[in-house]
């Protein structure tokens, strides 16, 4: 626990600012690619239930 | 007669002339200054008109509207409190359509590569002598967006929120003269020539499921981004929803241009002599400006890398709208290429990287916020 409460003292000077802009840059992309990964899934799943949807609706109208 | 002048001579000694500092006729130049660039230049008259009567405002001494107990002080609660950007990123969620980015989701990744000169104008402010938390504050002007800026400020740094504040809305006014030379000198004219392909239609469904479970997995992974994401995506899906118009509305429209005149006039207010007229101004300034380029190449310089990846199909000028000034980057995308290309389009390509430019912002204001309040 001490170690996560001290977090901000280990970044100090310029060696401390790059460290703290490399770890925040990489949770961004980390972040990002996970919301970019979501969006995928969520066209996939809306593609499958309209496709599910549209295919009941037309064995309905055959049956 | 002698009552007269007696009360003629308490009024002039009670008067602004008398407690009139340098620092304040310094500070009202520079709310004429800012004033003229709002009306007569047009440079985001919206919110520099607010900010210059602000700092116009606070510079006229013994007023005491920014005393304890003045107009100003109460108004201020806004900013102090981290309510007023909250506000705005509701409205700015409520007005941003999500479509461009859904339908070309690998456009999100410009967003978070625009973010590079938040953390260069770290490493910068750092090596200039500013304090972790200060620097953090200062390079979020990288990001290009004024109310995430001025949330961070007040988290971390509040005595730099006024120099902040200034210069992110300075810059993302001036967005058109700042980013056209940093796109050409980082593409060729061959690059700009590139037609992307139409993007598909995006259904409801995705509209309305995408703020839901972004909200939820930002809020989950980053908590302290919470109060930014998570108001615009309510805002969002106000809009998306379809069932709340008038609330929409109201975020778009009298919500957004209330706290708009609240949090300008706020940010003003902030621009004492005392607290403005410093050499540190000048440095963020100017560490501002080196944020702000250094997002744009970061951005389009990306753009690079998905052309090559995509073999061609994607316009590397795209990636300069991954700063978040939405959606002006975008127009300046479009004005770009339009200048050489009559004929092409590439502004709803340009909204998905600008709309996914706020998301990363916020989430680099996040992650700045985790890492430095523990």
């Amino acid at each position: 626990m001490s170690e996560v409460i001290s977090l901000s003292a280990h970044f100090s000077g310029p060696s401390g600012a790059l460290i703290m802009s490399f770890i925040s840059l990489s949770i961004v992309f980390l972040v990002i690619i996970g919301l970019m990964l979501m969006m995928v899934v969520i066209h996939k799943l809306v593609s499958a239930s309209i496709s599910v949807k549209s295919s009941k609706n037309s064995s309905g109208e055959s049956n | 007669m002698e009552l007269y002048i007696s009360a003629l001579k308490g009024v002039i000694d009670q008067s602004g002339f008398i407690a009139l500092s340098g620092g304040n006729l310094i500070m009202l130049l520079v709310s004429f200054v800012l004033l003229y660039l709002a009306i007569v230049k047009g440079f985001e008259p919206l919110l520099l008109l607010p900010i210059a009567f602000g700092c116009l405002l606070v510079n006229l001494p013994l007023s005491g509207i920014i005393d304890q107990g003045g107009f100003l002080y109460f108004v201020k609660f806004g900013i102090d409190h981290e309510l007023y950007p909250i506000i705005i990123f509701m409205g700015i969620g409520a007005l941003t359509d999500f479509g461009p980015l859904l339908a070309n989701p690998i456009t999100f990744m410009l967003g978070a590569a625009a973010q590079l000169g938040v953390f260069i104008a770290v490493i910068g402010a750092m090596t200039m002598g500013f304090s972790i938390q200060e620097a953090a504050g200062i390079g979020i002007i990288g990001g290009a967006d004024g109310p995430t800026a001025i949330y961070l400020c007040a988290k971390l740094a509040k005595d730099i929120l006024p120099a902040v504040a200034v210069a992110a809305y300075s810059y993302m006014s001036l967005v058109p003269l700042i980013q056209p030379p940093v796109i050409r000198f980082l593409t060729t004219k061959e690059d700009r020539a590139i037609k992307m392909e139409q993007l598909r239609p995006v259904s409801r469904s995705e509209r309305i499921l995408f703020p839901i479970v972004s909200t939820v997995a930002c809020g989950l992974v980053l908590p302290a981004s919470v109060p930014l994401i998570g108001m615009l995506m309510f805002g969002n899906l106000l809009r998306e929803c379809g069932c709340t118009e008038r609330l929409s509305l109201a975020a778009q429209n009298e919500v957004l241009n209330a706290t708009t005149i609240f949090l300008g006039i706020s940010v003003g207010a902030t621009m004492n002599a005392d607290s403005f007229l410093r050499i540190e101004t000048m440095m963020i300034i100017c560490l501002g400006l080196v944020a702000f380029i250094f997002s744009t190449a970061g951005g389009v310089i990306f753009g690079q890398a998905m052309k090559v990846f995509t073999k061609g199909k994607v316009n590397p000028i795209i990636g300069a709208a991954g700063v978040s000034a939405v959606p002006m980057a975008a127009r300046v995308c479009q004005k770009v290429v339009q200048k050489e290309f009559p004929g092409s389009y590439i502004l709803m390509h340009a909204m998905g990287p600008n709309v996914a430019g706020v998301i990363g912002t916020a989430v680099a204001a996040g992650a700045m916020l985790t890492l430095l309040t523990r």
